[in-house]
């Protein structure tokens, strides 16, 4: 039987900068020399208060737009318009174009038929997630347990969840966020679930990491952020499943911390 | 920390569906509301889905017709609903002001909720279609049938799954599907300054 939880190694993980729940920003204004590692002339690195902040750059944050070096991201922030990459800019930076973005989050679902794996908070990676080959399962890799691809659920480990939402305090002393569509899997899935994971794939902590070695190589380890009980079996057939993301409060929303 | 759910079998959610999982974001009624406020509440909710069903059939179609015409165009484009906004939230109010409940909905705050929630369905209606369209299906609800000439390993198809399974590890946007929504309302969060 899952249990709502949010992973302890995940509580551990943000005291370690090891997640990024930024949104996506790009400055109206943005310049950088062909070949120089830095991107200047930023309209500005961070907005809004420290309760509710309207955008932000940290370092680790992955770097696109014309001119930017393929695969950059944020290193240094240099000035209060100006940050260093670690990739050098392939051209001249295109005014406007540059765009900021946190780590990628996915949520997979977790099949109904016997599950040998614990769905608690326990649970610290999803490993490498896949109904027919993804392996035993246990605390670092949800392996077999993973849903069956069908329809629209038509990737081993589930879909990206979009769009990052602003993290933010609500209410005085409960810091929540969430994101901004809800994941909806259609085109004929059929599909039976108790749970769902939500977990980051984008690789930020090196090893080891969670219990697992981190793949220096740079491929994710699929670190844990929260477990989601759906009360029972949940089956849609040949049809259209949508999780709905509760309301963005500080008693309601999908991710908090008071 | 808990996912309401939304299960349609055979089809896509329909447009009755989406107005109504929208309409229950906008109007939660209290523990302590009154047997009278929980009865003029839920008259006010189905009003309410009224507004939201012609709205949500409007988005639909205007998605789906668009898919047809121009599916690896369509596919390509920002997932933004907000070319669906333009008076929703306005419609909401005009029912909702004929309520008892007309106070509570003249708060700014309240206002941003119905645009937030309507915005955000209007999103989830628009990635359901495109969803469908690139498994090989469109048309509404529980109506559906082949897209023409249909390919799975189209070009366009595969870049769409590889962006909403994967996101984009490149850097622009989180988890974004096709160029999802990138500007806007609040629901986006991606800010220009």
């Amino acid at each position: 039987m899952p249990t709502t939880a949010m992973a302890n190694s995940f509580k551990v993980e943000l005291f370690c900068s090891g997640h990024c729940f930024l949104p996506t920003y790009t400055p109206a204004a943005s310049a950088g020399a062909s070949g120089a590692y830095t991107l200047t002339g930023l309209t500005s690195i961070g907005g809004g208060t420290y309760a509710t902040p309207t955008f932000a750059i940290v370092p680790g944050m992955a770097v696109t737009g014309t001119g930017v070096g393929a695969g950059a991201s944020v290193g240094k922030l240099l000035s209060g318009t100006s940050v260093s990459v670690d990739t050098p800019n392939s051209g001249t930076v295109t005014t406007g174009t540059v765009a900021f973005a946190g780590d990628v989050f996915k949520i997979l679902l977790i099949k109904s038929a016997s599950p040998t794996g614990v769905y608690d908070a326990t649970l610290t990676n999803v490993g490498t997630p896949n109904n027919s080959s993804g392996g035993t399962p246990s605390v670092t890799n949800v392996g077999t347990d993973e849903i069956p691809l069908s329809g629209g659920y038509n990737a081993a480990g589930g879909s990206a969840l979009a769009a990052n939402f602003m993290p933010a305090l609500q209410s005085g002393t409960t810091a929540t966020t969430t994101w901004t569509v809800n994941p909806s899997w259609g085109s004929g899935a059929t599909i039976s679930t108790i749970c769902a994971v939500i977990y980051n794939s984008t690789p930020r902590m090196g090893a080891p990491a969670n219990g697992i070695t981190a793949n220096i190589g740079g491929s994710s380890i699929n670190r844990v952020v929260s477990v989601h009980d759906f009360g029972g079996t949940q089956a849609v057939t040949s049809g259209t499943l949508t999780l709905t993301l509760p309301p963005n409060s500080s008693t309601q929303a999908i991710l908090r911390i008071a | 920390m808990q996912f309401g759910l939304l299960i349609t079998d055979h089809g896509k959610h329909s447009d009755e569906k989406l107005a109504i999982a929208t309409a229950a974001e906008i109007i939660q009624i209290a523990a302590g509301a009154s047997s009278k406020q929980a009865i003029d509440a839920r008259k006010l909710e189905n009003d309410i889905i009224d507004v939201l069903t012609e709205h949500h059939a409007k988005v639909s179609k205007d998605e789906v017709d668009k898919l047809d015409a121009d599916p690896a165009g369509q596919l390509a484009t920002k997932l933004d609903p907000m070319p669906h906004m333009t008076d929703i939230v306005d419609r909401v109010l005009e029912v909702a002001k004929k309520s008892p409940f007309k106070d509570w909905f003249e708060r700014d705050d309240v206002k941003q909720l119905i645009r937030d929630k309507v915005a955000s369905w209007t999103a989830t209606n628009i990635y359901i279609h495109r969803d469908w369209h690139a498994g090989g299906k469109t048309g509404h609800g529980t109506n559906l049938k082949d897209v023409p000439g249909y390919r799975s390993d189209a070009r366009h198809v595969k870049f769409w799954y590889e962006r909403s399974n994967h996101g984009m590890h490149g850097g622009h946007g989180s988890g974004l599907p096709p160029g999802f929504v990138e500007n806007g309302l609040g629901i986006t969060q991606e800010q220009r300054s």
